[in-house]
């Protein structure tokens, strides 16, 4: 196990280091001088050369790389050229409230997606599966902002239970925030649920028909026990896998969900800074959802090899 | 006495999409307790159904039509699910063919041998462990304290096996039933589980019913039996009569079918004619030694490693595994060379350092002269052509979306050069050389029953007009009585073809039909090697010893003479044991010198090799057979040749 979690970190530390190297060349390509940027256009030539010396414009990209690394590992993020805030509090800020965000979705659709494919499976092609199957799939088939926006007019317009806008002030707490949470919340899980009811309903169904649940159930083990001791662990193997890497998307990637409920968080943020330019708010968040989707799939694999006994004592 | 398991004209239909079929056919079968009934039949007779249907639980589709299966006076095929739950673990159990397979991968074992303690006899966690390793002990598993905490894939299958034996027998069921416990298994395997059965029949009051396609079997461990065909018991009879007097003509081909392993049987042909057979560029091999380099193909000192070991090797050495083990071997052109040993011994790796799927880390392979480049993508077109291969798994070998003429075509038109419809009339000619009606040419590879896509595979490797079929285990998946057919039908192509062989099995019998020489592997490396005439009797190599008697005997007079059983499981290709390689397990161990030191190779006659300590006329005067005419033999070579 020992040398499998050793493997696992490498991996995760080259895939952290190959992304900044291309995090840090996309935004070194990007059209336009950050100089011209910064002092308009009407600026002499001699005021743009002295701006780029004072940034270390004008060293070898490779050196420059270097010293932007060094600092991002410090925690010296740099300031947003658009705002003039300070990257790393604005950045964590938002980590934050995405953290929420997901904690709200991830309780609703993955119990409900690991208890809905299982009943799918047991009851493989009766009516019960076909419901299941048929809605969760028409969830898939929706875009995610026309659900959200379905949920805004029976939660908010009729039944006005909910506030439509979760445009939360920044250091709102997770109770303070919890109503606002809500819609986005399902809307997020709604668009998901499907994947785990999915991945479940294929994965048990093929535990279902294994020799080892026969030896169970002709052990005259009771259908929960077998259910519970030795079809679960072994079908949700493939689900755990999804699950855990749909982490990282969670955090990182609800850029429509966040937009359409004006919710602050990352995936909103990467918005802002594409279309403002703001290099180093650009290279902080794509950065910081690197490492959110290079630390999910090590708790994807590590979980993995933790149920499945296979792989840890290879 | 009441009968423990009483089936009364039990009538079982699955529902297919084209119509209902009958699957099992007005079958009745009674077994008292303490008795062992044999159900006997090959794949698709209706063995499995019968037993699902006793126990009540038929697949989806499967319905029990007319009949009853009483166990104890209760029939399972009118209870309710709650009811027949209620029989199972305690009054009747299972033990299915694949134990790999019929344990839970991510629960230790100890835990699910417990259940049935915990769950069905109500025991405290404490009674429950007790009662596991007891009856653990019972199927003499070695280790049983080290096994309860370990995961299925850490044990090997014969282990695994016993396991569910003692899983099953923990709430002394009215009734077992075994489907096919050891066809699974290595062949020494299935003899000490197949002895560990007996042992436990004398000791408890169970029904056993015992279903294999393989009547070698059946005369050891059980004392009736009965035989299906298409869904119908067609015999029943008592183990003795059965074997002597077959009243159905069907019984009596499935007992012709088992392979019988006799070492005076005539040897195959074509040894020896080698210059009529495959008229070439090679000097005629005789039978006696040959100058080094002069044979058809030539194994020399080969060697393939493989990373293995366990945990972090940060600052040591990970271990090699050592899969083939400076192995010399050849084979002349024509002829066969068979390849023996368990699971684990090397032999699959050495096939694919031939066919060039691995490259040896050293060593050399020579055919014909020339030495062949390690890989197969730097070998040259003509050689690929002339090494081809047949592989175990027949499904799995060939393309379910190609019909059985295109799969045969193929290579005829890459590595001949055919245009399509010299193509298609060489495939229809080769389905004829493996004797199927060339209507199949345009079946696909899922209407084939196993027998027929191995003889399709075969076919599909002769259209490249090899000089040199390897094949890995061809027989072994395929029921006995379709064993023997393709067995003649290897011998016969290569007697039309003038094809050598490389025929690898754990199953001594199949290798006696076809091959000329034999070689002995254990763990990677050589034990015996030499004509097969020569490794077939004694002297033998203890190993070699020990996988003949391995054999099940189809005759129930002759399974209680003194048998010979490897002792423990096969030892880890990840460590070797020191001096032979062999002494953990041998039966003829003899202390120091075998841990210690590196047995030398003695010489018989006929280029008969043995790795061994002990002198070979040592071997033979412990190896000999008592024959009444000839008890007072002395123990010598020249006596054996008579």
């Amino acid at each position: 196990m020992a040398w499998f979690v050793l493997r696992r970190l490498a991996l995760v530390v080259l895939t952290v280091i190959l992304s900044s190297i291309l995090v840090f060349g996309a935004t070194h390509v990007l059209p336009g001088d950050v100089a011209t940027m910064v002092l308009g256009r009407e600026a002499t030539q001699q005021a743009r050369d002295n701006l780029r010396k004072e940034l270390g414009l004008d060293r070898p990209l490779v050196v420059q790389y270097g010293s932007w690394l060094s600092d991002f590992a410090k925690g010296d993020w740099g300031t947003s050229t658009s705002t003039g805030e300070d990257v790393r509090t604005v950045t964590l800020q938002r980590l934050r409230n995405s953290g929420m965000l997901a904690l709200v979705a991830f309780l609703m659709y993955v119990p409900l997606g690991i208890f809905l494919g299982a009943v799918a499976a047991w009851r493989r092609n009766s009516a019960v599966d076909q419901v299941i199957s048929v809605v969760s799939l028409a969830f898939i088939g929706l875009p995610e902002f026309v659900t959200a926006v379905f949920l805004i007019l029976l939660f908010w317009s009729t039944l006005h239970w909910l506030p439509p806008s979760s445009d939360i002030a920044p250091g709102t707490s997770f109770a303070g925030a919890f109503r606002s949470l809500i819609l986005p919340g399902l809307s997020v899980a709604l668009t998901s649920l499907a994947y785990v009811i999915r991945m479940t309903r294929a994965g048990t169904i093929e535990t279902l028909d294994t020799d080892y649940v026969r030896t169970a159930y002709l052990k005259g083990l009771s259908t929960p026990r077998v259910l519970f001791a030795h079809v679960l662990r072994n079908s949700l193997l493939p689900t755990v896998t999804v699950v855990a890497a749909g982490v990282g998307w969670l955090m990182g990637g609800l850029i429509i969900t966040e937009s359409v409920f004006g919710y602050p968080g990352l995936g909103r943020l990467v918005l802002f800074a594409v279309q403002r330019r703001d290099i180093p708010l650009i290279q902080a968040t794509t950065m910081l959802i690197v490492v959110i989707f290079a630390v999910a799939n090590l708790a994807a694999d590590l979980i993995y090899g933790l149920l499945n006994p296979r792989i840890r004592l290879r | 006495m009441s009968p423990a398991l009483d089936i009364r004209h039990l009538t079982v239909v699955y529902r297919t999409e084209r119509g209902p079929l009958e699957a099992v056919r007005d079958a009745s079968l009674r077994i008292e307790p303490g008795q062992t009934m044999g159900l006997v039949g090959e794949s698709g007779s209706g063995k499995t159904t019968l037993a699902l249907a006793a126990l009540g639980y038929l697949p989806a589709g499967g319905q029990v039509i007319a009949g009853e299966a009483l166990i104890g006076g209760v029939d399972m095929t009118s209870l309710s699910r709650a009811g027949r739950r209620r029989m199972w673990g305690s009054q009747v159990a299972l033990v299915s063919q694949n134990p790999q397979n019929a344990f839970n991968p991510s629960m230790p074992l100890g835990r699910q041998l417990d259940e049935v303690g915990r769950r069905r006899l109500r025991l405290s966690r404490g009674d429950a462990r007790r009662t596991t390793l007891a009856m653990l002990e019972k199927v003499a598993m070695p280790d049983a304290q080290g096994v309860v905490t370990r995961y299925p894939h850490q044990l090997s299958g014969g282990m695994l096996q016993r396991c569910a034996l003692a899983m099953a027998l923990m709430a002394d069921p009215r009734v077992l039933i075994l489907d096919e416990p050891t066809t699974a298994l290595d062949v020494t395997t299935q003899a000490t589980i197949l002895d560990l059965l007996e042992q436990l029949k004398s000791e408890m009051d169970s029904a056993l019913l015992y279903i294999t396609h393989n009547l070698g079997v059946v005369a050891q461990v059980c004392d009736r039996v009965s035989v299906m065909l298409r869904g119908e018991i067609v015999e029943e009879a008592s183990v003795d009569r059965l074997f002597a007097h077959p009243s159905h003509a069907y019984t009596a081909k499935l007992l012709a079918a088992v392979p019988r392993f006799d070492p005076d049987a005539p040897p195959p042909p074509g040894q020896g004619d080698e210059g009529a057979s495959a008229p070439g560029a090679q000097p005629p091999a005789g039978a006696g030694p040959q100058p080094a380099g002069a044979h058809f193909l030539e194994l020399r000192d080969l060697v393939k490693q493989f990373p293995g070991g366990e945990g972090l090797h940060l600052f040591r050495r990970r271990p090699q595994l050592r899969a083939v083990d400076h192995v010399s071997l050849w084979a002349a052109r024509g002829t066969t060379l068979g390849l023996v040993g368990e699971s684990g011994s090397g032999k699959t790796t050495l096939a694919q350092l031939v066919v060039g799927l691995k490259q040896p880390d050293m060593g050399e392979v020579d055919m014909a002269g020339e030495r062949l480049p390690g890989l197969a993508g730097s070998r040259r077109r003509p050689i690929l052509r002339q090494i081809q291969m047949v592989f175990q798994n027949p499904d799995a070998s060939l393309n379910p979306r190609h019909t059985v003429g295109q799969a045969i075509g193929r290579p005829l038109r890459l590595l001949q050069g055919m245009d399509r419809g010299a193509a298609h009339a060489e495939a229809a000619r080769l389905l004829e050389a493996v004797r199927l009606p060339t209507g199949y040419l345009d079946r696909y590879p899922g209407e084939l029953s196993g027998g027929e896509i191995q003889r399709v595979a075969i076919a599909r490797a002769l259209a490249a007009r090899p000089q040199l079929l390897v094949c890995d285990e061809p027989v072994s998946s395929l029921d006995v009585s379709v064993q023997g057919a393709l067995l003649d039908l290897f011998k016969r192509v290569q007697l039309d073809e003038g094809l050598a062989y490389l025929f690898i099995s754990h199953d001594l019998a199949a290798v006696q039909t076809l091959s000329h020489r034999i070689a002995v592997m254990y763990l990677g490396a050589l034990m015996e090697y030499g004509e097969a005439a020569r490794v077939l009797r004694p002297p033998y190599h203890p190993y070699t010893e020990a996988l003949v008697s391995a054999i099940p005997t189809p005759d129930p007079a002759a399974v209680h003479e003194a048998v010979l059983r490897l002792r423990g499981g096969p030892s880890n290709p990840a460590d070797v044991p020191s001096g032979c390689r062999f002494h953990t397990r041998c039966p003829r161990f003899l202390g120091d010198i075998c841990r210690q030191q590196e047995p030398p190779w003695r010489e018989g006659d006929g280029d008969h090799h043995v790795y061994c300590h002990i002198p070979l006329e040592e071997l033979l005067a412990l190896q000999k057979r008592p024959e009444p005419p000839a008890a007072g033999a002395p123990p010598s070579a020249e006596a054996q040749e008579v």
